[in-house]
């Protein structure tokens, strides 16, 4: 991956980020987070993640922006009246994220990259049952265990059904 | 690695500009505009820790992938309880909806 | 099996689905079962106890332990045999209620988690239930919820006993942090071993009886019993005098061989159940409600029961358990009477009722059995338990304990009778003349009966019942320590005939008169200004405290934004810095 790849990836999405959120008019606004969820979605799929890019893409550029532009035609994307200043309290949240990001990027500039994380050691035996004790039949016939806990779980749920269909009456 | 840095603080950026946005919009959908950007860093985050000489990890892609589903989840969650709110109060404007009965 | 009460409150709204009568019969049939199953029990229990235990987090090395030896299987007995009479007498009492589904899922949840209280094997699983305990009591206590006050009786049980339960987790954790171990077995080789420092002994054991303090309602956490009487009769009759309050005295007889070398912790204990005892008993002596003398009582009972634990002999203890079990028996039954009555005439005040003693005889003798027990005269069981802890008591030599047990044994006739004459003696008040009085549904009467017998009879299963929890059985004391407390008794029991029976001196002619006797009715109407005391100091700071916070719950979004934000910042500086 040519390092200008990445900057120039990188440089795109923080453009069209910042464009979305500052762009009055919210369909437009929409437009530009939709080409922000696909431009991360080429990111994943440039380092060679491609189920994860393709999922992405298909989600957030795909499933929610439809839902985006669903919801601003039930609520009228009318534009927040121009002409507003910048009041005091939009200066202090602007200013505490602005402070928070500068703290933060000194602190990923100066640790460096983060190791490779450890791969897949899932703690498999912790899964396990320690038989130490006769009676550990008990744990070990599942089938028991699922059929009781289904019969269980079976009626919680037509007890729940049934007080909940009583909601007329007394009960 | 320092592409890996460079995502990393792409990441950031985005995770404090989405944060900006929420803490200055004027308009609830937009505020979750603003949290739809929020979650783009962390997925990118996310990635960008997992990555190696030969690509992600396959840790990091589960991860990603199962942060990706939730995030959709809990946005589209969200946007029907603002279509709720629009409802009872009217407006959309979160500075002036402070009071749970209005 | 021990569960199975436990288990059954899922299936309570399937069934009550099928129409009320199933679901009361299947309440009733769940809880004969689990009695059935303690009955079964007992003996594994004769023949030296056993445990099972198994594994249950094995990550965190946490088991799961069922203890079978005499004491669980004693309490589980009484739970469980108190429990199906109480369910049988529901039906009855509670025939004309709504959101009778919720309450016997709460009655079967509540008699499930009282056994799995007393045969837990190790610290902690007893403190789940503990919790699970005390949740029920308050959602019962507070089980018409459209009443303010039983909705404030319920919260305030569950904090009062939170501050208990609270002291009692730290007492768990101590114990647990110096021993590695919660299970009962392993803390008692410890403590005999005196492998456990002293000072933590005494600080965890302090801690523990704190919680049992506040469960079974002893000075100072005793506020919310008499409270919790805005609770349906049954709810009252199961929770206050046969079960739950129990709970507290069975973990100090559980812990007893942990910490009863330790004579501070025993006499605190002793100390603690003389004053609740005293408190207890002179409260129930000005009190009109007739369920307020009950609850009164029971605090006052269950004082002597620590009073009797913390004598510190084997004999002691076997009282105390003794005396628990007859508690259980003549209180239910009392409760049981009093909502008859109050089933009845649809009131609690003992001032509009009067004269019912013909029309109601079955409650009348149930009532009076239950007077008889709770005074202690032979050859009721109230005689025999409380004559034990007070025999003991001149045993072991403190004269002050014995002569102000003695004081308490002539307030519990005192009040007892004071109940019962106004109750069934006197004119008949215009409460009563005006409705019909008939006598109790059979449901309700069965009980009434059953209980009634085992107060005269329980005496004889004395032999038993040491067998069972693994005591010699105690030989009979000398004759004047008999006499004394008979003449305790004579001595509450006269003033009581004097005034509420003969109507000479009249009762409220002495308060109008004698300046002392009003200003006393006074202190002990406002229970020595516990409540008031509590309210101004803790509930008005914290609510005081709450409106402070107030003002950082501002509802916009952007201003909450800046807590977040402020929060990343600092910790992304102090990573920085550091």
């Amino acid at each position: 991956m040519a390092i200008e790849l990445t900057i120039l990836l990188s440089a795109l999405l923080i453009g069209v980020t910042l464009s979305a959120l500052l762009i009055k008019r919210l369909v437009y606004s929409l437009i530009m987070l939709f080409y922000s969820g696909l431009l991360l979605g080429c990111v994943f799929l440039a380092y060679g993640a491609s189920y994860a890019g393709l999922f992405q893409i298909i989600t957030f550029a795909g499933a929610v922006s439809v839902m985006f532009m669903v919801i601003l035609m039930l609520i009228g994307g009318e534009p927040t009246p121009t002409g507003q200043r910048i009041s005091r309290e939009q200066v202090i949240g602007l200013g505490l994220s602005i402070a928070g990001f500068l703290v933060v990027a000194s602190i990923l500039w100066q640790f460096g990259p983060s190791p490779i994380p450890v791969e897949e050691t899932v703690l498999a035996r912790q899964m396990g049952f320690a038989a130490d004790d006769p009676l550990s039949f008990l744990w070990s016939l599942r089938s028991w265990d699922i059929l009781f806990l289904v019969i269980l779980l079976s009626a919680a749920l037509a007890g729940i059904l049934n007080l909940f269909s009583k909601e007329g009456e007394h009960e | 690695m320092i592409d890996q840095q460079i995502l990393q603080l792409t990441a950031a950026a985005m995770f404090f500009m989405g944060l900006a946005g929420l803490a200055t919009t004027r308009n609830l959908v937009k505020a979750i505009m603003s949290f739809q950007v929020v979650l783009f860093g962390v997925n990118l985050a996310l990635f960008s820790s997992g990555l190696g000489p030969n690509g992600p990890s396959m840790f990091s892609t589960a991860l990603l992938v199962l942060s990706i589903s939730i995030g959709a989840s809990v946005e589209a969650f969200a946007l029907s309880l603002v279509i709720l709110v629009y409802r009872h109060y009217g407006t959309l404007n979160p500075w002036e909806i402070r009071r749970l009965r209005h | 099996m021990w569960l199975l009460p436990l288990i059954a409150v899922v299936f309570v709204p399937v069934v009550s689905a099928l129409g009320g009568k199933a679901r009361e019969w299947f309440a009733a049939l769940v809880v004969l079962l689990a009695a059935a199953f303690a009955v079964t029990l007992v003996p594994i229990a004769l023949s030296g106890g056993s445990q099972l235990s198994m594994a249950w987090l094995p990550i965190s090395g946490f088991r799961l332990q069922i203890r079978v030896d005499g004491l669980s299987v004693f309490l589980a007995l009484i739970v469980n045999l108190l429990g199906f009479l109480i369910v049988l007498y529901s039906q009855g009492y509670m025939k004309r209620e709504t959101g009778l589904t919720r309450y016997y899922c709460l009655v079967l949840l509540f008699i499930g988690s009282m056994t799995g209280l007393v045969m837990a094997g190790n610290l902690l699983q007893m403190y789940i239930f503990w919790e699970l305990v005390g949740i029920c009591s308050s959602f019962l206590i507070a089980f018409w919820y459209d009443r303010p006050e039983a909705v404030r009786a319920g919260l305030k049980a569950f904090i009062v006993t939170r501050v208990g339960d609270v002291g009692l987790l730290i007492g768990l954790i101590l114990l647990y942090v110096n021993t590695g171990t919660f299970s009962f077995d392993a803390l008692e080789t410890m403590a005999g071993g005196g492998k456990i420092a002293g000072g933590i002994l005494l600080a965890s054991g302090l801690l523990i009886l704190l919680g049992a303090m506040g469960k079974s309602a002893q000075f100072p956490l005793h506020v919310w019993l008499p409270d919790a009487m805005e609770g349906p009769t049954t709810v009252s009759a199961l929770i206050h005098a046969a079960t739950m309050v129990n709970a507290g005295v069975y973990l100090v007889a559980r812990v007893t061989p942990i910490f009863g070398s330790s004579s501070i912790w025993l006499g605190v204990v002793a100390w603690v159940g003389i004053i609740s005892a005293i408190l207890g008993a002179t409260m129930a002596g000005a009190t009109l409600d007739v369920k307020r003398v009950l609850a009164y009582s029971t605090i006052s009972q269950l004082g002597l029961m620590f009073l009797a634990l913390g004598i510190g002999s084997p004999v002691g203890w076997f009282a105390s358990q003794f005396h628990l079990m007859s508690q259980a028996a003549f209180k239910a039954l009392g409760f049981l009477a009093a909502g008859s009555l109050i089933h009845l005439l649809g009131t609690r005040d003992m001032n509009e009722m009067g004269g019912l003693g013909r029309k109601m005889p079955v409650t009348f003798i149930a009532f009076f059995f239950s007077i008889l027990a709770m005074s202690g005269v032979p050859p009721f069981i109230g005689f025999w338990s409380k004559d034990l802890i007070i025999a003991e008591l001149h045993n072991a030599g403190d004269s002050t304990l014995f002569v102000l047990a003695l004081f308490v044994s002539a307030c519990t006739s005192f009040y007892a009778f004071r109940a019962f004459f106004k109750v069934f003696y006197g004119k008949q008040s215009d409460l009563v003349k005006s409705k019909q009085i008939h006598e109790s549904p059979l449901a309700m009467a069965i009980p009434l009966g059953l209980l009634s017998i085992a107060v005269l009879t329980l005496w004889l299963v004395e032999g038993g019942t040491s067998r069972l929890l693994g005591v010699v059985e105690p030989e009979a004391a000398s004759p004047w320590i008999y006499a004394a407390s008979l003449g305790a008794l004579l001595i509450g029991f006269l003033p009581a005939y004097a005034m509420y029976l003969r109507q000479s001196p009249e009762p409220s002619q002495l308060v109008a008169t004698h300046h002392w006797i009003s200003a006393t009715r006074n202190v002990l109407l406002e229970g020595y200004g516990f409540d008031r005391f509590y309210d101004r100091v803790f509930a008005s700071t914290v609510t005081r405290l709450g409106s402070a916070v107030r003002l950082i719950q501002t509802g916009s979004l952007g201003k909450n934004m800046w807590g977040i934000l402020l929060f990343i910042l600092i910790v992304a500086l102090v990573v920085l810095v550091l």
